[in-house]
């Protein structure tokens, strides 16, 4: 079963997005911010993340920047869950290495499984 | 013969005497000086030609009578005579004659006292001298001295008076130029006023305020030669190192003490049609900034918020929707669709309000691209046959006749303008209407226009379309969904492009959206 780390401090949609991975049979792990999230990617050795990019404590650049320096996990796919979606956020998050991304507000539960699908599939 | 002798020198000395008397009176008729003779008691013993000339009495009327007889003021020149017989010297005291025809004339006399040989006093002489010439002379002099002094007194009033309304014209400029002084002075906008020759004639104490400058140690210079003021070279800068009336607006930014932010207004001061100075304005927008500034934050700090329940809004209500957990009747679908649709209405409009505080902010447009305008253009219309089919207009593209060059364009922008125009011509448009979108480019510009044969805009409301908020009336009725902020955003985005947005509308008729976008 594979491994879905989601990272993101709004709890409904955290609760959404995880009820309906969940409906597709990952196993799902979650963190409220990215200190949690650290913490869970060395615990759980997730197969991919979700990464809201504005939390409290450490936001999803820092993160990143975090998983980067790391031989072990650097290559893990992360997909970015952004509530702005400005140019500006996507670029830097381009720039670190993401493999996707999707606009809160643009998508729906089903298109975020369908961006997972994918990338767990490749 | 002594007594012979003696007769014979009377008789010779009477004779010397009478030859002696002849010859003082032919002597006196011929001087000139009219001479009376007069005994002691005053009357008149003789005369002479002259004399009677002067006075027109003859020496039948004269002899006899009292010296006093000929004068006007007759105690004085009894007076005179008087004094003269007690040896005063009586020499050139003036007097009225008055003559036997009453004609009064001025004379001076003079007296002179007769003795015998033994020093008794036996009479005096008094001589006239006509002084009427004189008299006439001086008085003429008088009189011309008088009207030149009158002339004079009138020409000093005059001058006065006209000194006075100098002074009261001067006092009327003093008071307009305090007046105006004032108005300067009090003014909370920094004030630089240059003559003709372009030298600083006045700064006001806002100006000073702000530039760390004293009028003092400005005035009647030039401002290159003050650059050594900082914010006087800062001005320089700003205004493009020339004091020049451009009607442009420029922007100064003063660092010390604090960070703030000014209007640079030139403009000419003219009299009539001459061009007589130039003002520089400083308007401080410090404030005006920082709130516009805290409403663009607000307004994107407030979006952001947002966003959030309504993702988590949009999330639940679909993933009810797909059935994720549990099966619903269509009459809960229907219900679900329409909080859908309202939600995700809502999100439209935070989005806009988004792009507008970035557009305010002056970042928004983010990164350009080199793309091909046709395929953005044609995506868009892939996504709109949904609601085109569903409000029944048909969307024709027009492929350019000639192959388009590719533009440097920040793409995600141009497809909101798009998008905006074509939904535009969509919405606003009559059932089994047409919209229409054609590209074609010349040197310089690709052109886009969407045409549509829908409501059309009210001749009235034409100058109004691009502003932000603003909605047509017949807009309003024809789709109560808008938010007046598409073509507001619009504008902001081709403008940012060095393109143009304009439109053709007729009412009823159909509207013609056409913008240019610059090749390179």
């Amino acid at each position: 079963m594979k491994k879905i780390l989601i990272i993101e401090d709004e709890e409904i949609l955290l609760d959404l997005i995880q009820k309906r991975l969940t409906q597709e049979g990952y196993k799902i792990y979650i963190a409220r911010n990215g200190e949690e999230g650290l913490e869970k990617i060395k615990e759980e050795k997730p197969d991919l993340i979700l990464l809201d990019i504005v939390m409290p404590k450490m936001g999803g650049f820092e993160v990143m920047e975090r998983i980067n320096k790391d031989k072990e996990f650097k290559d893990i796919p992360i997909i970015i869950i952004s509530n702005s979606g400005q140019p500006v956020e996507l670029s830097r998050a381009k720039e670190l290495g993401i493999k996707d991304w999707l606009i809160k507000t643009d998508f729906d539960p089903s298109e975020v499984v369908g961006k997972v699908k994918k990338q767990l599939n490749n | 013969m002594a007594e012979e002798k003696e007769v014979f020198i009377s008789r010779q000395i009477k004779e010397d005497l009478e030859n002696l008397e002849r010859y003082v009176e032919e002597f006196s008729k011929f001087l000139p000086l009219p001479v009376y003779t007069i005994n002691p008691t005053g009357i008149i013993v003789d005369t002479n030609k002259a004399a009677n000339d002067l006075t027109g009495y003859n020496e039948e009327v004269i002899i006899g009578k009292e010296i006093e007889f000929l004068f006007e003021n007759k105690k004085l020149v009894r007076e005179y005579l008087n004094q003269a017989l007690e040896n005063k010297i009586i020499k050139n005291r003036e007097v009225i004659l008055i003559s036997y025809n009453k004609k009064r004339i001025s004379v001076n006399i003079s007296i002179s006292i007769r003795k015998d040989d033994k020093d008794n006093i036996i009479g005096c002489f008094l001589a006239i001298s006509d002084i009427t010439k004189i008299k006439g002379f001086q008085e003429g002099l008088e009189r011309k001295v008088e009207e030149r002094t009158n002339d004079l007194e009138k020409a000093k009033t005059a001058l006065t008076n006209m000194l006075e309304d100098t002074q009261e014209a001067k006092e009327k400029i003093e008071e307009e130029q305090n007046k105006t002084r004032a108005v300067l002075t009090s003014i909370t906008d920094g004030l630089i006023v240059f003559d003709k020759d372009k030298r600083i004639a006045l700064v006001n104490p806002d100006a000073e305020k702000k530039l760390k400058i004293k009028e003092s140690d400005v005035l009647n210079k030039k401002i290159e030669e003050i650059l050594n003021f900082p914010a006087i070279n800062k001005l320089y800068e700003a205004i493009g190192q020339k004091i020049e009336w451009t009607g442009q607006k420029y922007e100064l930014i003063l660092e010390k003490p604090i960070r703030r932010f000014f209007d640079i207004f030139i403009t000419p001061i003219a009299s009539k049609e001459d061009v007589i100075g130039m003002v520089i304005i400083i308007h401080d927008i410090t404030r005006d900034k920082e709130i516009s500034r805290m409403k663009t934050e607000f307004v994107s700090i407030a979006a952001h918020q947002l966003r959030t329940p309504l993702s988590a809004v949009k999330w639940s209500l679909h993933m009810i929707l797909d059935g994720d957990v549990g099966v619903i009747s269509s009459e809960q679908v229907d219900f679900l669709q329409k909080a859908y649709q309202s939600n995700e209405r809502m999100i439209l409009l935070i989005n806009d309000l988004l792009n507008i505080s970035r557009i305010e902010e002056g970042r928004f447009i983010y990164s350009k691209k080199e793309c091909s305008l046709e395929k953005i253009i044609k995506e868009i219309i892939d996504l709109s046959t949904g609601l085109s089919k569903e409000r029944k207009i048909k969307l024709i593209f027009k492929k350019p006749e000639k192959q388009l060059p590719k533009i440097k364009i920040d793409k995600e922008k141009i497809q909101v303008v798009v998008q905006n125009l074509i939904d535009n011509g969509i919405r606003y448009n009559k059932i089994g209407g047409n919209v229409t979108i054609s590209l074609k480019h010349d040197k310089l510009f690709i052109y886009v226009t969407i045409e549509d044969t829908g409501i059309g805009i009210s001749d009235l409301q034409h100058n109004r379309i691009f502003d932000k908020f603003f909605r047509a009336d017949n807009a309003v009725k024809a789709d109560a969904e808008g938010t007046g902020l598409g073509l507001f955003i619009s504008k902001n985005i081709i403008e940012a492009h060095e393109g143009k947005i304009s439109f053709k509308s007729k009412k009823n008729k159909g509207t013609i959206f056409t913008f240019s976008l610059p090749i390179n």
